[in-house]
Protein backbone atom coordinates (compact mmCIF):
# COMPACT_ATOMS: atom_id res chain seq x y z
CA UNK A 1 0.00 0.00 0.00
CA UNK A 2 2.60 2.21 1.27
CA UNK A 3 5.26 1.27 -1.78
CA UNK A 4 2.22 2.33 -3.95
CA UNK A 5 1.38 5.65 -3.06
CA UNK A 6 5.10 6.43 -2.77
CA UNK A 7 5.66 4.99 -6.46
CA UNK A 8 2.78 7.03 -8.07
CA UNK A 9 4.19 9.94 -5.98
CA UNK A 10 7.56 9.51 -7.89
CA UNK A 11 5.81 8.81 -10.90
CA UNK A 12 3.64 12.23 -10.64
CA UNK A 13 6.20 14.21 -9.84
CA UNK A 14 8.65 12.79 -12.51
CA UNK A 15 5.63 13.85 -14.93
CA UNK A 16 6.31 17.31 -13.42
CA UNK A 17 3.04 17.59 -12.03
CA UNK A 18 1.82 18.57 -8.74
CA UNK A 19 3.26 16.77 -5.30
CA UNK A 20 1.39 14.65 -3.61
CA UNK A 21 -0.42 15.45 0.01
CA UNK A 22 -0.49 19.30 -0.78
CA UNK A 23 3.08 19.51 -1.34
CA UNK A 24 4.91 18.49 1.80
CA UNK A 25 6.62 14.86 2.22
CA UNK A 26 6.32 14.46 5.72
CA UNK A 27 3.72 15.25 8.25
CA UNK A 28 3.62 16.79 12.25
CA UNK A 29 1.51 14.06 14.38
CA UNK A 30 -0.55 16.54 16.68
CA UNK A 31 -3.89 17.19 17.82
CA UNK A 32 -5.39 18.85 21.11
CA UNK A 33 -6.47 17.38 24.77
CA UNK A 34 -9.49 18.37 26.07
CA UNK A 35 -10.73 18.77 30.00
CA UNK A 36 -6.79 18.36 31.57
CA UNK A 37 -6.63 19.83 34.76
CA UNK A 38 -4.05 17.89 36.40
CA UNK A 39 -0.04 17.18 35.37
CA UNK A 40 1.45 13.90 34.06
CA UNK A 41 -0.67 13.27 31.33
CA UNK A 42 1.94 11.11 28.26
CA UNK A 43 1.03 10.81 25.11
CA UNK A 44 2.84 8.25 22.43
CA UNK A 45 3.02 7.90 18.60
CA UNK A 46 3.46 4.51 17.16
CA UNK A 47 3.88 3.27 20.61
CA UNK A 48 6.98 5.72 20.95
CA UNK A 49 7.86 8.88 20.70
CA UNK A 50 6.66 9.58 24.72
CA UNK A 51 5.39 13.37 24.85
CA UNK A 52 4.57 14.86 28.28
CA UNK A 53 1.35 17.35 28.06
CA UNK A 54 0.54 19.58 30.22
CA UNK A 55 -2.25 21.12 31.29
CA UNK A 56 -2.55 25.27 30.50
CA UNK A 57 -5.16 26.26 33.65
CA UNK A 58 -8.65 27.47 33.52
CA UNK A 59 -9.02 30.35 31.33
CA UNK A 60 -10.97 33.96 32.35
CA UNK A 61 -14.06 32.62 32.50
CA UNK A 62 -13.04 29.24 34.99
CA UNK A 63 -13.29 27.03 31.77
CA UNK A 64 -10.38 24.31 31.51
CA UNK A 65 -8.71 24.95 27.71
CA UNK A 66 -7.69 23.01 25.51
CA UNK A 67 -4.58 22.39 24.85
CA UNK A 68 -2.19 21.60 21.52
CA UNK A 69 0.03 18.95 20.96
CA UNK A 70 2.66 18.06 18.44
CA UNK A 71 5.13 14.70 18.43
CA UNK A 72 8.84 16.28 17.33
CA UNK A 73 9.45 14.20 14.93
CA UNK A 74 7.59 14.19 11.81
CA UNK A 75 6.37 11.04 9.98
CA UNK A 76 6.67 10.43 5.90
CA UNK A 77 3.71 10.76 3.76
CA UNK A 78 1.80 7.22 3.36
CA UNK A 79 3.33 6.68 7.00
CA UNK A 80 0.89 5.34 9.17
CA UNK A 81 -0.07 6.93 13.07
CA UNK A 82 -1.44 5.83 15.76
CA UNK A 83 -1.73 8.26 19.06
CA UNK A 84 -2.16 6.84 22.15
CA UNK A 85 -2.51 7.51 25.85
CA UNK A 86 0.70 5.72 28.28
CA UNK A 87 -0.21 7.61 31.34
CA UNK A 88 -2.76 9.22 32.76
CA UNK A 89 -2.36 12.62 34.55
CA UNK A 90 -3.20 12.63 37.87
CA UNK A 91 -6.86 12.57 39.30
CA UNK A 92 -7.87 11.86 35.23
CA UNK A 93 -8.81 9.19 32.91
CA UNK A 94 -7.93 10.02 28.93
CA UNK A 95 -9.34 8.37 26.62
CA UNK A 96 -8.95 8.79 22.10
CA UNK A 97 -11.40 10.14 20.96
CA UNK A 98 -11.08 11.10 17.17
CA UNK A 99 -8.48 11.16 14.68
CA UNK A 100 -5.94 9.52 16.27
CA UNK A 101 -4.97 6.89 14.16
CA UNK A 102 -4.71 7.18 10.32
CA UNK A 103 -2.20 7.57 7.68
CA UNK A 104 -0.13 10.44 7.36
CA UNK A 105 -1.43 12.74 4.42
CA UNK A 106 -4.98 11.12 3.94
CA UNK A 107 -6.27 14.15 5.31
CA UNK A 108 -4.84 17.56 4.80
CA UNK A 109 -4.33 17.94 8.55
CA UNK A 110 -3.84 15.79 11.52
CA UNK A 111 -5.62 16.27 14.75
CA UNK A 112 -5.75 13.71 17.13
CA UNK A 113 -8.25 14.50 19.96
CA UNK A 114 -7.98 12.96 23.27
CA UNK A 115 -10.37 13.91 25.88
CA UNK A 116 -9.49 13.71 29.56
CA UNK A 117 -11.82 13.85 32.52
CA UNK A 118 -11.36 13.58 36.43
CA UNK A 119 -12.21 10.07 37.47
CA UNK A 120 -15.37 8.70 39.45
CA UNK A 121 -14.92 6.08 42.14
CA UNK A 122 -18.25 4.12 43.30
CA UNK A 123 -18.36 4.71 47.32
CA UNK A 124 -19.66 1.71 49.47
CA UNK A 125 -18.82 -0.51 52.28
CA UNK A 126 -20.27 -3.03 54.62
CA UNK A 127 -23.39 -3.82 56.74
CA UNK A 128 -23.90 -5.72 59.87
CA UNK A 129 -26.65 -6.73 61.70
CA UNK A 130 -29.45 -6.21 59.13
CA UNK A 131 -32.06 -8.63 59.22
CA UNK A 132 -35.57 -7.29 58.00
CA UNK A 133 -36.39 -5.07 54.58
CA UNK A 134 -36.36 -1.48 54.38
CA UNK A 135 -33.04 -0.56 54.93
CA UNK A 136 -32.76 2.99 52.43
CA UNK A 137 -28.86 4.76 52.45
CA UNK A 138 -28.24 7.80 50.52
CA UNK A 139 -25.94 10.13 49.40
CA UNK A 140 -27.11 13.51 49.94
CA UNK A 141 -29.60 14.69 47.12
CA UNK A 142 -27.75 14.31 44.41
CA UNK A 143 -25.84 10.98 44.57
CA UNK A 144 -28.49 8.16 44.84
CA UNK A 145 -29.90 5.90 47.06
CA UNK A 146 -29.51 2.24 47.85
CA UNK A 147 -32.01 0.39 48.46
CA UNK A 148 -30.84 -3.15 50.83
CA UNK A 149 -32.69 -5.86 50.02
CA UNK A 150 -32.46 -9.72 50.42
CA UNK A 151 -30.75 -11.51 47.73
CA UNK A 152 -33.63 -13.89 46.56
CA UNK A 153 -32.07 -17.15 46.04
CA UNK A 154 -30.27 -17.28 49.73
CA UNK A 155 -32.79 -15.53 51.47
CA UNK A 156 -29.84 -13.61 53.15
CA UNK A 157 -29.08 -9.70 53.71
CA UNK A 158 -26.17 -8.69 51.90
CA UNK A 159 -22.78 -7.58 53.76
CA UNK A 160 -21.69 -5.13 51.32
CA UNK A 161 -22.86 -2.77 49.84
CA UNK A 162 -22.41 -0.26 46.56
CA UNK A 163 -23.66 3.13 45.08
CA UNK A 164 -25.10 2.99 41.83
CA UNK A 165 -24.11 6.17 41.33
CA UNK A 166 -20.29 7.37 41.40
CA UNK A 167 -18.43 10.47 42.85
CA UNK A 168 -15.86 12.50 40.99
CA UNK A 169 -12.23 13.39 42.62
CA UNK A 170 -12.59 16.27 44.41
CA UNK A 171 -16.19 16.09 45.52
CA UNK A 172 -17.43 15.02 49.01
CA UNK A 173 -20.09 12.42 49.84
CA UNK A 174 -21.71 11.54 52.83
CA UNK A 175 -23.71 8.67 53.26
CA UNK A 176 -26.55 8.72 55.67
CA UNK A 177 -29.53 6.14 56.62
CA UNK A 178 -32.83 7.57 54.76
CA UNK A 179 -35.22 4.77 56.04
CA UNK A 180 -34.41 2.42 58.43
CA UNK A 181 -35.55 -1.34 57.72
CA UNK A 182 -38.85 -2.69 60.06
CA UNK A 183 -37.90 -2.83 63.78
CA UNK A 184 -34.50 -2.12 63.33
CA UNK A 185 -32.35 0.77 63.72
CA UNK A 186 -29.15 1.47 61.31
CA UNK A 187 -26.20 3.79 61.78
CA UNK A 188 -23.28 4.80 59.83
CA UNK A 189 -19.71 4.86 60.73
CA UNK A 190 -16.77 6.48 58.34
CA UNK A 191 -20.03 7.86 56.00
CA UNK A 192 -18.31 11.49 54.90
CA UNK A 193 -15.51 11.94 52.90
CA UNK A 194 -14.10 13.89 50.08
CA UNK A 195 -13.66 11.52 47.00
CA UNK A 196 -9.73 10.71 45.65
CA UNK A 197 -7.93 8.73 43.49
CA UNK A 198 -8.95 5.09 44.36
CA UNK A 199 -13.04 4.09 45.59
CA UNK A 200 -14.24 3.66 48.58
CA UNK A 201 -15.14 0.69 50.62
CA UNK A 202 -14.74 2.01 53.79
CA UNK A 203 -18.66 2.97 55.40
CA UNK A 204 -19.82 0.76 57.80
CA UNK A 205 -23.62 0.30 58.21
CA UNK A 206 -24.45 -1.14 61.33
CA UNK A 207 -27.84 -2.18 62.36
CA UNK A 208 -29.47 -3.02 65.97
CA UNK A 209 -33.13 -4.17 66.41
CA UNK A 210 -35.20 -1.39 68.65
CA UNK A 211 -35.46 -2.47 72.20
CA UNK B 1 -37.91 3.94 9.61
CA UNK B 2 -38.25 1.55 12.76
CA UNK B 3 -41.76 3.09 13.29
CA UNK B 4 -42.56 2.99 9.76
CA UNK B 5 -44.60 -0.84 10.17
CA UNK B 6 -46.24 0.77 13.29
CA UNK B 7 -46.88 3.86 11.31
CA UNK B 8 -48.26 1.20 8.43
CA UNK B 9 -50.35 -0.43 11.31
CA UNK B 10 -51.90 2.47 12.97
CA UNK B 11 -52.67 4.04 9.50
CA UNK B 12 -54.72 0.38 8.62
CA UNK B 13 -56.07 0.29 11.89
CA UNK B 14 -57.81 4.03 10.88
CA UNK B 15 -59.01 2.93 7.46
CA UNK B 16 -60.56 -0.20 9.38
CA UNK B 17 -62.63 1.65 11.56
CA UNK B 18 -63.54 4.37 9.02
CA UNK B 19 -62.69 7.42 11.92
CA UNK B 20 -59.99 9.78 11.46
CA UNK B 21 -57.20 8.82 13.78
CA UNK B 22 -57.33 12.04 16.00
CA UNK B 23 -58.93 14.46 14.20
CA UNK B 24 -55.76 15.48 11.91
CA UNK B 25 -55.55 14.70 8.99
CA UNK B 26 -51.74 14.91 8.33
CA UNK B 27 -49.12 12.37 8.70
CA UNK B 28 -46.67 13.28 11.24
CA UNK B 29 -46.55 12.88 14.68
CA UNK B 30 -45.22 15.36 16.77
CA UNK B 31 -43.92 14.72 20.22
CA UNK B 32 -40.87 15.00 22.06
CA UNK B 33 -39.03 14.87 25.59
CA UNK B 34 -39.94 16.34 29.34
CA UNK B 35 -37.72 16.62 31.91
CA UNK B 36 -38.06 17.80 35.35
CA UNK B 37 -41.78 16.54 35.55
CA UNK B 38 -42.75 15.50 38.74
CA UNK B 39 -46.18 17.15 39.10
CA UNK B 40 -49.51 16.51 37.63
CA UNK B 41 -50.37 20.29 35.77
CA UNK B 42 -48.03 20.31 32.66
CA UNK B 43 -50.25 21.02 29.65
CA UNK B 44 -49.48 21.29 26.12
CA UNK B 45 -50.86 22.20 22.92
CA UNK B 46 -49.80 22.51 19.41
CA UNK B 47 -50.70 24.65 17.14
CA UNK B 48 -52.52 26.59 19.71
CA UNK B 49 -55.09 23.51 19.10
CA UNK B 50 -56.82 21.16 22.05
CA UNK B 51 -54.78 20.68 25.40
CA UNK B 52 -52.53 17.94 25.88
CA UNK B 53 -52.22 17.19 29.97
CA UNK B 54 -49.12 15.39 30.78
CA UNK B 55 -49.43 12.83 33.71
CA UNK B 56 -47.00 13.16 36.61
CA UNK B 57 -43.47 11.75 35.72
CA UNK B 58 -44.13 11.19 32.45
CA UNK B 59 -40.93 11.46 30.20
CA UNK B 60 -42.28 11.88 26.38
CA UNK B 61 -45.29 13.36 24.57
CA UNK B 62 -47.00 12.83 21.31
CA UNK B 63 -49.77 14.79 20.40
CA UNK B 64 -52.85 12.38 19.08
CA UNK B 65 -53.63 14.96 16.21
CA UNK B 66 -51.18 14.54 13.26
CA UNK B 67 -49.81 17.48 11.46
CA UNK B 68 -49.54 17.32 7.55
CA UNK B 69 -46.48 16.97 5.49
CA UNK B 70 -45.00 20.16 5.25
CA UNK B 71 -47.29 21.98 7.78
CA UNK B 72 -45.80 23.56 10.56
CA UNK B 73 -46.17 22.76 14.02
CA UNK B 74 -45.53 25.22 17.26
CA UNK B 75 -45.65 23.76 20.62
CA UNK B 76 -46.11 25.55 23.36
CA UNK B 77 -46.79 24.91 27.00
CA UNK B 78 -50.06 26.58 28.50
CA UNK B 79 -49.74 25.39 31.74
CA UNK B 80 -46.92 24.25 34.19
CA UNK B 81 -47.20 22.10 37.27
CA UNK B 82 -46.73 24.13 41.02
CA UNK B 83 -43.76 22.85 42.00
CA UNK B 84 -41.73 24.57 38.84
CA UNK B 85 -40.32 27.82 39.25
CA UNK B 86 -41.72 30.74 36.50
CA UNK B 87 -39.78 33.23 35.24
CA UNK B 88 -41.96 35.81 36.78
CA UNK B 89 -44.66 35.54 39.50
CA UNK B 90 -47.53 33.66 38.63
CA UNK B 91 -46.46 32.90 35.34
CA UNK B 92 -46.86 29.69 32.98
CA UNK B 93 -43.18 29.07 32.02
CA UNK B 94 -42.07 26.57 35.45
CA UNK B 95 -41.68 24.33 32.39
CA UNK B 96 -40.60 25.85 28.58
CA UNK B 97 -40.49 24.51 25.28
CA UNK B 98 -37.04 24.15 23.33
CA UNK B 99 -37.35 23.50 19.71
CA UNK B 100 -40.48 24.14 19.92
CA UNK B 101 -41.34 24.96 15.84
CA UNK B 102 -40.58 23.50 12.56
CA UNK B 103 -42.11 21.97 9.57
CA UNK B 104 -43.43 18.79 9.74
CA UNK B 105 -41.25 16.13 7.19
CA UNK B 106 -42.46 13.39 5.26
CA UNK B 107 -41.60 9.64 6.57
CA UNK B 108 -40.68 10.94 10.23
CA UNK B 109 -42.16 11.55 13.25
CA UNK B 110 -41.15 14.77 14.78
CA UNK B 111 -39.74 14.06 18.24
CA UNK B 112 -36.96 16.23 18.78
CA UNK B 113 -39.25 18.97 20.72
CA UNK B 114 -37.80 19.73 24.31
CA UNK B 115 -39.61 20.79 27.43
CA UNK B 116 -38.02 21.60 30.21
CA UNK B 117 -39.28 22.05 33.49
CA UNK B 118 -37.42 24.10 36.66
CA UNK B 119 -38.37 23.12 39.82
CA UNK B 120 -38.93 25.26 42.98
CA UNK B 121 -36.48 24.53 45.56
CA UNK B 122 -36.51 24.79 49.08
CA UNK B 123 -34.44 25.62 52.04
CA UNK B 124 -32.48 22.97 54.23
CA UNK B 125 -31.21 24.14 57.25
CA UNK B 126 -28.94 23.29 59.65
CA UNK B 127 -29.43 24.21 63.08
CA UNK B 128 -25.93 24.36 65.14
CA UNK B 129 -25.83 23.19 68.92
CA UNK B 130 -23.39 23.53 71.64
CA UNK B 131 -19.91 25.16 71.23
CA UNK B 132 -17.76 24.43 68.18
CA UNK B 133 -14.39 24.78 67.08
CA UNK B 134 -13.12 25.90 63.42
CA UNK B 135 -12.56 23.14 61.15
CA UNK B 136 -16.04 21.77 61.48
CA UNK B 137 -17.65 20.93 57.64
CA UNK B 138 -21.37 18.82 57.20
CA UNK B 139 -22.05 17.71 53.65
CA UNK B 140 -25.42 16.87 51.67
CA UNK B 141 -23.82 14.48 49.44
CA UNK B 142 -21.66 16.81 47.16
CA UNK B 143 -22.74 19.71 48.77
CA UNK B 144 -20.05 20.32 51.42
CA UNK B 145 -20.43 23.82 53.61
CA UNK B 146 -17.90 24.78 56.40
CA UNK B 147 -19.59 25.75 59.71
CA UNK B 148 -17.77 29.13 61.41
CA UNK B 149 -17.25 29.24 64.67
CA UNK B 150 -19.50 31.41 65.07
CA UNK B 151 -22.35 30.23 63.12
CA UNK B 152 -25.46 28.87 65.05
CA UNK B 153 -27.40 28.19 61.83
CA UNK B 154 -26.04 26.92 57.95
CA UNK B 155 -28.12 26.98 55.13
CA UNK B 156 -26.91 23.81 52.65
CA UNK B 157 -28.16 24.69 48.86
CA UNK B 158 -31.74 24.46 48.35
CA UNK B 159 -33.39 21.38 47.11
CA UNK B 160 -36.60 20.75 45.10
CA UNK B 161 -39.75 19.27 46.96
CA UNK B 162 -40.01 15.41 46.51
CA UNK B 163 -36.07 15.33 46.64
CA UNK B 164 -34.36 13.04 49.47
CA UNK B 165 -31.34 14.54 51.55
CA UNK B 166 -29.10 13.13 54.22
CA UNK B 167 -26.60 15.29 56.11
CA UNK B 168 -23.59 14.15 57.58
CA UNK B 169 -20.42 15.30 59.65
CA UNK B 170 -17.55 15.85 57.14
CA UNK B 171 -15.10 16.78 59.42
CA UNK B 172 -15.11 18.00 63.23
CA UNK B 173 -11.25 18.40 64.53
CA UNK B 174 -10.91 17.68 68.17
CA UNK B 175 -14.55 17.33 69.02
CA UNK B 176 -17.46 14.83 68.74
CA UNK B 177 -20.56 16.32 66.16
CA UNK B 178 -23.71 14.24 65.25
CA UNK B 179 -26.67 15.49 63.05
CA UNK B 180 -30.06 14.41 64.52
CA UNK B 181 -32.80 13.51 62.01
CA UNK B 182 -30.53 14.76 58.99
CA UNK B 183 -32.21 12.71 56.33
CA UNK B 184 -35.48 12.86 54.70
CA UNK B 185 -37.36 14.02 51.70
CA UNK B 186 -37.82 17.98 51.36
CA UNK B 187 -41.51 19.11 51.68
CA UNK B 188 -42.98 22.17 49.86
CA UNK B 189 -41.55 24.63 52.81
CA UNK B 190 -38.60 23.88 54.32
CA UNK B 191 -36.99 21.23 56.51
CA UNK B 192 -34.79 21.99 59.59
CA UNK B 193 -31.77 19.37 60.76
CA UNK B 194 -29.69 19.49 63.78
CA UNK B 195 -26.10 19.32 64.43
CA UNK B 196 -25.11 18.61 67.58
CA UNK B 197 -21.76 19.30 69.09
CA UNK B 198 -19.83 18.18 71.88
CA UNK B 199 -16.32 19.17 73.14
CA UNK B 200 -14.51 16.92 75.26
Amino acid sequence: MKKSILALCALTMAAGLSACGGGKSTYTIGGTVTGLQYPGLVLQNNLANDLNVTPLGPDGNGNIQNVAYSFPNEVDYGEPYSVTVKTNPQHQTCVNSSGTADTAGRLSSINAVIVCALVNNTIGGTISGLAADGLVLTNGSAGGTVTVTKDATSGAYPSTFTFPVGVTYGQTYGVTVLSNPANQTCSVSNGAGTMGDNKVESIAVTCVNNP
Amino acid sequence: MIRSPLRAGIALACALSLSACGGGDGDVYVGGSITGNTKAGLVLTNNDGPRLEIPAGQSSFVFPDLVETDATYNVKVVASPDNTQPSTPGGTDGCKVVEGTGTGKAVFSISSVQVVCTLKTFPLTVRVNGTHAAGLAIVNGSDRQDVAPDATVVQMKQIPEGAVYGVAVLAAPGQTCTVANGSGTMDNVGKTVDLNCTTP
